[in-house]
């Protein structure tokens, strides 16, 4: 009995491989792109959302006839851990023959797959991961469309200063800021790149405080914290600590002015979990929304048929913000780069992206293109990319900026 | 330091202590009994929150209300996953009893990312909303201190239903006869004991039991299909330092540990307190094998005949 249940599970399972074969072979003539996210397990929440926004892109592009008359087929990969990133960018490359790859929404799988992909001179799109660690390798074929951690705590900072600080009462020299971070990569990076911004400004950081993401009680944290006095609390959360944070902040009386990002504060679920108590809490990182009508004409249209496309398939669903960077990165290789380089040669698609320098508003949402050379301290980031702040008002977020594409205007009580 | 804070952080400490014990007494039981490691006691966690979360959202069933749902239902779940599952590797090498725990764990966290998402799900149930608030009480120096409800809830029910418990494991014939396999399982069988019924009882009542501290804890976290591991981890910290097998071990090495986390976040860092914790741990240990109240040698894995 047990041997013929594991013949039928070798069937199956060869059925599987044979048909995932046919699906593979039956798109000879296509641009055959890789796609490694981590659409299982814990990432999966913003991974599935990142490739939604991948995949929308690569719908748009196909409906209008495809790049140079060729349709863009995505060939996907799984990577739920770092592990799993490496050996499907191996798998994608060596079993696939691909050349180039779109991926991986999270930092810490960026780092796996990216060293495999280099090391097979493969070109990458870093589509999301913001670690500033992704791009300091000086790698030759890796290219993030989307803004640094650093450029988005920079921004944070900046904001802080010249736009919050008035609204206190106060000069950025005498602001209080505090900054509370989770303990792996992203918080750790982020609150890098806070305090290097904070201290080239010459502002006073009172307190810095990490903790593990996965805490079930942050009541000691912010019990130090509260002594402290902070006028803008600088949080890089990611969502579930930022809510256990929030509501254990409330309960215990600290109500500090929160500066947080889109990973924590500006996802949809932490509106869902506290309703009312979001009002005013900002949010750096990937803008919410996009006020279409204040991009180039042609972006607009762009924008709002991704919109469109996305609402139609997520029951009327404003995209998420990480479908949005999702999105751009794959506009960004189908637009841009690959007509272009017209061909999958990792070689010519690298030549093709380091010409590129299309100004701010005229490539995708409100970047520009340009990616820094591979002699750069930041190899291969889009220096054009930009992150914006964003506000919780009403119960919706809004991108209150950079003021050319925001579609609200700072609330301050 | 002042007082004020102290008191607040010993509060905090307790509470969050009283859900680490609650969420613990099943897995410790399973330990105890049946000498299985249950590596998907978190899962367990997992579904009941999700069960409650869900009653919540589609019939605004109040969470503490649908652990008349939520008991009999884990309950069940513990029988079925038994008999399917966990039986035959009865006398098998730990090793086999391992995979097979950790193998359930990543099949129910999947299939539950593929059917509810990996959205973070939480409730607000607006009686909960606002804190209670003790004093002031200047005689003492003190300043108001704040309590969470739901935290108190959820560690005054699990306090009450451990020592119920306890009793249970006292004064019952079931419960003796479960406390009689424990502690020498050849010497049941010999007494007539049906080991096979006790097992599978010692494991619904195990999962059941996890099942009431995720209900109770739904109004306090979100869930997520990857919320076990949360709390796994420090589940087994609370297990083994308490003494496998031992529920009053259970309960003072939970509150134990949350009151060790809970003060060094605020001393030292909240980085550091997993650090703080497990030196302790591991300190207990080197003098006390056993944990805290563990009986002598129960730590050693004994090989068992396989139930026929």
């Amino acid at each position: 009995m047990k041997k013929l249940n594991l013949m039928k599970a070798c069937l199956i399972l060869m059925g599987i491989v044979f048909l995932s074969g046919n699906a593979i072979w039956a798109a000879d003539d296509a641009w055959r792109i890789g796609a490694i996210f981590p659409v299982t397990g814990p990432m999966s929440k913003n991974g599935i959302k990142n490739y939604d926004g991948v995949k929308i892109a690569t719908e748009m592009i196909n409906a209008a006839g495809g790049v140079l008359g060729k349709k863009v087929l995505l060939v996907s990969a799984d990577a739920p851990d770092p592990q799993a990133a490496a050996s499907e960018a191996n798998r994608l490359i060596t079993n696939e023959k691909i050349t180039a790859i779109i991926g991986t929404q999270s930092s810490s799988l960026s780092m796996a797959a990216t060293v495999v992909a280099e090391k097979n001179k493969v070109f990458y799109i870093e589509n999301e991961g913001v670690s500033g660690l992704i791009t300091a390798r000086g790698f030759k074929y890796l290219f993030r469309t989307t803004f640094s951690g650093g450029m988005m705590a920079a921004q944070m900072v900046d904001y802080s200063a010249d736009t919050l600080a008035p609204k206190l009462g106060k000069k950025a020299k005498d602001l209080r800021l505090a900054i509370v971070h989770e303990d792996g990569g992203f918080g750790t990076s982020s609150s890098k790149g806070l305090v290097a911004r904070a201290e080239a400004l010459g502002l006073n950081v009172v307190s810095t405080q990490s903790y593990s993401s996965k805490s079930t009680d942050l009541s000691g944290l912010i019990l130090k914290l509260k002594r402290e006095q902070p006028d803008i609390l600088l949080a890089a959360q990611y969502i579930n600590d930022s809510i256990l944070f929030h509501r254990q902040a409330k309960e215990l009386k600290f109500k500090p002015l929160v500066l947080g990002t889109t990973a924590g504060q500006g996802n949809p679920d932490f509106m869902k979990a506290l309703g009312a108590d979001t009002e005013g809490v900002l949010a750096g990182g990937i803008p919410a929304e996009i006020s279409i009508n204040r991009l180039g004409a042609v972006q607009n249209k762009e924008a709002a048929e991704f919109v469109e496309r996305y609402k139609a398939s997520h029951n009327g669903e404003y995209p998420n913000p990480t479908s949005f960077v999702g999105f751009a990165g794959a506009w960004i290789l189908y637009k841009f780069i690959l007509p272009k380089a017209g061909s999958m040669d990792p070689d010519k698609l690298r030549e093709a992206a380091l010409s590129l320098d299309i100004p701010r508003g005229q490539g995708v949402l409100n970047w520009g293109i340009k990616f820094a050379g591979p002699d750069a301290k930041n190899a291969g980031q889009n220096v054009y990319a930009s992150a914006g702040i964003n506000q919780w008002q009403n119960g919706q977020l809004k991108l209150i900026y950079p003021e050319e594409v925001a579609t609200s205007e700072l609330i301050f009580k | 330091m002042d007082l004020t804070t102290f008191v607040q952080l010993l509060i905090a400490g307790i509470l969050l202590g009283g859900i680490y014990a609650l969420a613990s007494i099943g897995l410790t039981l399973i330990f105890g009994v049946m000498k299985i490691v249950n590596f998907a006691h978190g899962e367990f966690l997992m579904i009941a929150m999700y069960v409650s979360y869900w009653l919540y959202h589609y019939f605004r069933l109040d969470p503490y209300l649908s652990l008349v749902i939520v008991v009999p239902l884990l309950f069940f779940l513990g029988v079925l996953i038994y008999r399917w599952f966990i039986k035959g590797t009865i006398g098998a090498p730990p090793l086999t009893q391992i995979f097979i725990t950790v193998g359930l764990s990543i099949v129910i966290e999947n299939l539950v990312l593929l059917f509810w998402s990996a959205d973070f799900r939480t409730i607000s149930v607006a009686y909960l909303q606002s804190p209670f608030i003790l004093g002031p009480f200047p005689a003492f120096d003190l300043e108001e201190l704040i309590i969470n409800p739901a935290r108190l809830i959820a560690f005054a029910i699990g306090l009450s239903l451990s020592i119920v418990f306890y009793i249970f494991t006292r004064v019952s014939y079931i419960g003796k006869v479960i406390r009689a396999t424990a502690q020498d399982r050849t010497t049941a069988l010999l007494m007539g004991i049906n080991i096979d019924k006790i097992y599978k009882l010692s494991f619904a009542i195990g999962i059941m039991l996890v099942g009431i501290a995720g209900a109770l804890i739904i109004p306090i976290y979100t869930v997520h299909p990857f919320v076990g591991f949360e709390f796994v981890l420090v589940m087994f910290v609370v297990v083994v330092l308490g003494g496998m097998g031992s529920i009053v071990g259970a309960v003072i090495a939970g509150i134990f540990i949350g009151i060790v986390e809970v003060f060094s976040s605020y001393l030292i860092g909240p980085a550091s307190k997993q650090a703080i914790y497990f030196i302790v741990f591991i300190a207990v240990l080197v003098f006390r094998p056993s944990g805290l109240f563990g009986e002598k040698g129960e730590e050693e894995l004994e090989h068992i005949e396989a139930i026929s």
